[in-house]
């Protein structure tokens, strides 16, 4: 009795010990649980969304790649924004051998217009997108027949843009003849090689500070580069190329340049010019060169400084896939 | 017991009179600092949104010995984005060391405040500015060594002697520009004086020229205001003394009593220029925020 009675005595204590250190030790890893939770919950906003070569991007879902006549196929396609710029104009041409499919209004092309898609911005980094589905009923193969390889052709065309700000350093003192603290000198090449989140990137600047007087011309040459699979058409000739209509020798591979701003100088005001003044790609590239002119040149007197260059362009793009899929005949036998 | 304590007391207060004594005596003319300046923290932030203004603040003190007013000259950024006003500021005076305040002037602070104008660049994710603060201010180097004069230096058996040292000039002086050394060459009662001076700074000294557009010839460049040797002036050549990788020289000349006895004297050396420092450019991002 009296070793029971000791023993209680012996164990309670410890016991309501352990469990107080037990629910403060449980407490405090809920506590720390909760700051970590919290301190990982913080976003940030997106600072850089003009990056990427991709644009648009076409993704088809898995289809049969064999199917038996008289079915019907849903053709389904993501279309997914992955630039910062507002697609508009596009235009989603499929179409299927005659004779073999058709879609739901008995033709064997079919037009999807009027497809709009929004760009990310620095509150919505994220890719807008559609799913489209586009019914096929495949038609009844010809009695001689046992199977029959079909194609389904895809087209997307669309008007997209392309925006750079490059951040370049207006050196009033390219040569060094000034004794000061500077807070930048000139890169002679600024290398640019993520893209600028659309298919057409912009890869590469080389500045230079040209003297004239009194004042300071900056001087770039741009360069340009389709880094899509695709091609680069002229910014509204969607109509033309996602369709029927015949085309002209402009339409592929020119670009516009919409504009150049650097530091309230701007292209469309006459402050800059540029040669040559349209953008035509030879073997996917090519390039132009931007000067202040002398008017509007920044005085040499004043210290050197950091702003950005907007180079602005806008350009069509185009690019097809096709996919086969095999038409078996229902055997009898 | 009770004498011992008193004597203890009376011990205690010659203690602490003798201590108050030799600080009285401390050279405050020390260090090489001028004006001393930073960015006050977030001030610039690293990241700015679009919508709120920017703000740069730089705090400064004098930790130099002479009494200046400077200049501030806010650079570096694109002034139509961020317009700022005038990117000159003209501090307060600024007092430096002093026998009382031998740790220097007080923290003084200066601003500089701007919306963020985006005009056609409304499209812009985000962009990078550089700022960086310029201070420009006048300054003066004061030396009042001791030096030992004997007409008698190079006789073999002269009988007073002193030691040629010369004394309380230090590596510095409570300023940028250092009097580093002193070397005194005497023929009868011609002192000749050999200066030696450093920039001990990271600014730059000039005499002439605007400050933030300095050319090539205008810089590195201190004046001699005034040298003497118990109160009589000396001739120095060059009188505008050119620095080469931060160091220069310059001769003083001049007559000395030749009363044929070694003795010390006061010399006064004045070197008056104008500084220029800058601090480290600071990167900020501004966030497009529509």
């Amino acid at each position: 009795m009296q070793e029971e009675g000791r023993r209680p005595a012996s164990l309670t204590l410890p016991y309501a010990a352990k469990m107080n250190r037990m629910l403060t030790a449980m407490m405090l890893v809920i506590f720390v649980a909760g700051c970590t939770i919290g301190g990982d919950s913080k976003t940030d906003l997106e600072k850089d969304l003009y990056k990427g070569t991709q644009g648009v991007v076409l993704t088809f879902f898995d289809t049969p790649r064999s199917l038996f006549e008289g079915e019907l196929l849903d053709y389904n396609i993501r279309i997914e924004n992955k630039g910062p710029y507002k697609m508009t104009n596009a235009r989603l041409v499929t179409s299927v051998e005659k004779g073999y499919a058709e879609f739901s209004d008995g033709n064997n092309v079919h037009v999807l217009d009027s497809i709009k898609l929004e760009g990310k911005t620095v509150y919505e980094p994220y890719d807008d997108f559609i799913i489209t589905t586009i019914p096929i009923r495949f038609k009844e193969l010809d009695g001689q027949s046992e199977t029959h390889d079909s194609f389904i052709f895809t087209t997307f065309c669309y008007d997209y843009q392309g925006m750079l700000f490059a951040d370049v350093c207006i050196d009033t003192d390219p040569y060094g003849l000034i004794k000061q603290g500077k807070a930048c000198t000139t890169n002679s090449a600024i290398s640019l090689g993520d893209g600028q989140g659309g298919p057409v990137a912009i890869t590469k600047i080389e500045s230079k500070m040209m003297l004239d007087d009194d004042v300071i011309r900056p001087q770039f040459k741009i360069f340009l580069n389709n880094r899509g699979r695709g091609s680069v058409i002229q910014h509204g000739s969607v109509d033309m190329v996602c369709n029927k209509e015949p085309l002209s020798r402009e339409t592929y591979n020119t670009l516009g340049l919409e504009e150049i701003e650097l530091s309230g100088r701007t292209l469309s005001s006459g402050a800059i010019e540029c040669i040559p003044n349209t953008l035509v790609l030879k073997n996917e590239e090519d390039s132009l060169t931007c000067t202040v002119k002398k008017e509007f040149g920044f005085p040499k007197s004043a210290p050197s400084f950091m702003t950005p260059l907007n180079v602005r362009i806008s350009y069509g793009y185009t690019e097809s896939t096709s996919k086969e899929i095999s038409i078996n005949k229902i055997l009898k036998y | 017991m009770k004498k011992g304590l008193l004597i203890l007391t009376i011990l205690f207060i010659i203690s602490s009179c003798t201590e108050s004594q030799s600080s009285d005596h401390e050279n405050w003319r020390t260090g090489t600092q001028g004006i001393v300046m930073s960015f006050m923290q977030d001030k610039p932030p690293t990241e700015v949104i679009s919508r709120s203004n920017v703000e740069v603040m730089v705090k400064y003190s004098n930790k130099g010995a002479y009494t200046t007013s400077p200049t501030f000259y806010l650079t570096g950024y694109d002034s139509s984005i961020l317009p700022f006003g005038s990117p000159e500021k003209r501090g307060d005076s600024a007092s430096g060391k002093s026998q009382y305040n031998p740790s220097g002037g007080q923290d003084e602070f200066i601003q500089w405040n701007s919306p963020v104008q985006l005009g056609s660049l409304r499209d812009i994710d985000s962009f990078k500015q550089a700022l960086t603060v310029t201070a420009c201010y006048e300054y003066e180097t004061y030396a009042t060594p001791i030096i030992c004069i004997d007409p008698n230096k190079y006789e073999f058996d002269s009988g007073s002697k002193c030691d040629f040292d010369i004394k309380d000039l230090g590596d510095s002086q409570g300023a940028p520009i250092a009097i580093t050394e002193l070397k005194q060459k005497i023929a009868g009662n011609e002192i000749y004086l050999e200066m030696h001076i450093t920039n001990r700074g990271s600014g730059t000294p000039f005499l002439e020229g605007t400050c933030m557009n300095l050319a090539y010839n205008q810089v590195d460049r201190v004046s001699v205001k005034e040298a003497r040797i118990s109160g009589s002036p000396l001739d120095c050549t060059p009188k505008e003394i050119r620095l080469t990788n931060g160091k220069g020289f310059a001769v003083c000349s001049g007559s000395v009593s030749d009363s044929g006895n070694a003795y010390n004297s006061i010399a006064s050396i004045r070197l008056s220029y104008n500084y220029r420092e800058s601090l480290p450019k600071k990167e900020i991002t501004i966030i497009n925020i529509k």
